[in-house]
């Protein structure tokens, strides 16, 4: 029975072949007599050859402009995507970002389907959405959505450190003009130097925003360097803050925050943009969206728009804004010193603000009847909310009972607003270069 | 190139901290001009409070209760011991 029913199967397998052979044959025998009705196919072979050659590891051996280097460059543009994959994945560096940049990664450095040239894909969201700069100045709304900038009212000093920590941004800027005058091999015009800059505000859609407006070739090694350290804020701050502060100062305890009204924090998100508005329209588009994403918020009359941007509208921003920086990691791109000098410039900018905001509360606090901790001045860095955790968590380790995390807020929520008046400058250079 | 560098960091940290500082003044004037507002937002949350904490027993009787409470298990326990 068994035996049987399988000869049946074998069987029908070789008429369907013979079926499927015999009109070929018929084809082209027809094509010969009929000539251009039909669509000719080369011989088997050729095809075969042909199909070998759009193969992705014939494309990585032998490229097709020529140059061998350009093949393996994209074979290890995909280990860098995969690299970004497995920290996202496994570290939980800042995933939300790092999986769609990562992913985009290696889908841009596929040989052959060319998803990022003009057609592509990749192509069209990098277009759409980050070359035009809208996707950061999207996440910029949701972010404000989020934020709660009630701290930040209750102590309004600690604005200042979010100033302070912006000095990052600009010692990196001429750090990134010194390495371009001393060391061969690297040339960032000042437009460039700017971009590098402001990876020490240590916010991403700030960063992709002005690298996209003021040099594009650089977002993808900015975005990267900018979420990687943001990711690693947890490693790189806390040294710093220990070597900078005593263990005395660590244990200072702050006084409680005041409890903010509604109407304050309604009110807060029209002053800063009458300010900005007043002082420095070129910031217009990233303090105005994050000030209509908060006033959203506090306004209480539009929860539904509210949760959209602070939910929905940042999750697909995010993966269309992950996917286009992924795609401007080509090996062309990616796989050159300058990029090596963006990642050290990167931790510099990171490093200096860290510094600069805990140095700014000692300032401050040769002046001030109740003292600030130290240890929240570095979280004038943005990277809310994990500077701020940091603060708290050294604080604790200082003194168990001391909560800093609310007061660190502060600091952290005005850095957004420091890093962002900072791009609003760096944004001018456009008109100002003659 | 480095002078273009120092020339920008001078005028981008002088409007950063002329911004902030702004700021800084201007949220001290409204927290005073808004004061009127949070008083009576935050009367207004805190008159829902006491009410809802009247029933409450008093603390020095809370603690009353809470020896006499604990007391009564220890000597539970050291009765449960003995067995």
């Amino acid at each position: 029975m068994c035996r049987k029913s399988r000869f049946y199967i074998i069987l029908c397998f070789a008429v369907l072949l013979l079926l499927m052979g015999s009109p070929v044959q018929a084809a082209t025998t027809e094509v010969q007599a009929v000539d251009q009705e039909a669509i000719l196919l080369p011989s088997i072979f050729e095809m075969a050859a042909n199909f070998v050659r759009s193969t992705g590891l014939f494309s990585f051996l032998f490229p097709e402009t020529g140059r061998f280097f350009d093949g393996i460059g994209q074979f290890v543009m995909i280990g860098i995507g995969i690299l970004l994959l497995y920290l996202a994945i496994n570290k939980k560096f800042e995933p939300l970002l790092l999986v769609p940049i990562g992913f985009g990664a290696i889908l841009v450095n596929t040989p052959v389907a060319g998803m990022a040239d003009p057609g592509g894909v990749l192509y069209y969201i990098y277009t759409i959405g980050i070359k035009t700069g809208v996707f950061p100045l999207f996440i910029f709304m949701g972010v404000g959505a989020m934020t709660d900038f009630g701290p930040l009212l209750a102590n309004p000093k600690t604005v200042l450190l979010g100033a302070a920590a912006q000095v990052g941004i600009f010692i990196t800027l001429i750090g990134a003009l010194f390495l371009s005058e001393f060391v061969p091999g690297i040339h960032f015009d000042l437009f460039d130097a700017a971009s590098i800059g402001i990876i020490g505000g240590a916010d991403g859609p700030t960063a992709i925003f002005l690298s996209s407006q003021l040099s594009p070739h650089l977002v993808g090694p900015i975005a990267v360097a900018a979420y990687s350290y943001m990711a690693l804020v947890p490693m790189i701050q806390p040294p710093i803050m220990r070597a900078l502060t005593t263990k005395d100062e660590r244990k200072i305890r702050m006084t409680q925050l005041r409890p903010v009204g509604k109407v304050e924090k309604i009110f807060f998100p029209l002053v800063v943009l009458g300010l900005c508005v007043l002082l420095l329209p070129s910031a217009a588009p990233l303090i105005g969206f994050f000030m209509f994403g908060n006033l959203m918020r506090e306004c209480g009359v539009v929860e539904r728009l509210s949760q959209t941007a602070q939910n929905a509208m940042i999750n697909i921003v995010t993966i269309l804004l992950g996917l286009g920086v992924g795609a401007q990691l080509s090996a062309a791109q990616f796989l050159n010193l300058s990029t090596l000098g963006i990642l050290l410039l990167g931790s510099i900018a990171f490093s200096i603000g860290t510094a600069s905001g805990i140095l700014m509360v000692k300032l401050m606090n040769l002046f001030l009847k109740n003292k600030i901790n130290p240890l929240i001045g570095s979280a004038g860095v943005s990277a809310v909310p994990m500077a701020a955790r940091v603060s708290q968590k050294l604080g604790m380790e200082a003194d168990p009972q001391n909560h800093l995390l609310m007061h660190a807020m502060g600091p952290n929520v005005a850095g957004v607003i420091g890093s962002a008046v900072a791009a609003g400058v760096l944004l001018t250079l456009k008109s100002l270069v003659i | 190139m480095i002078i273009q560098g120092l020339k920008l960091t001078i005028l981008g940290m002088g409007v950063v901290f002329s911004f902030l500082v702004l700021l800084f003044v201007l949220i001290l004037i409204f927290a005073k001009l808004l004061a009127p507002f949070t008083k009576k937002e935050l009367s207004l949350a805190g008159a829902k409070k006491p009410a809802r904490n009247k029933p409450r027993q008093p603390p020095d009787e809370h603690l009353k209760l809470t020896a006499i409470i604990s007391a009564s298990i220890a000597a539970h326990r050291a009765r449960a011991g003995r067995h």
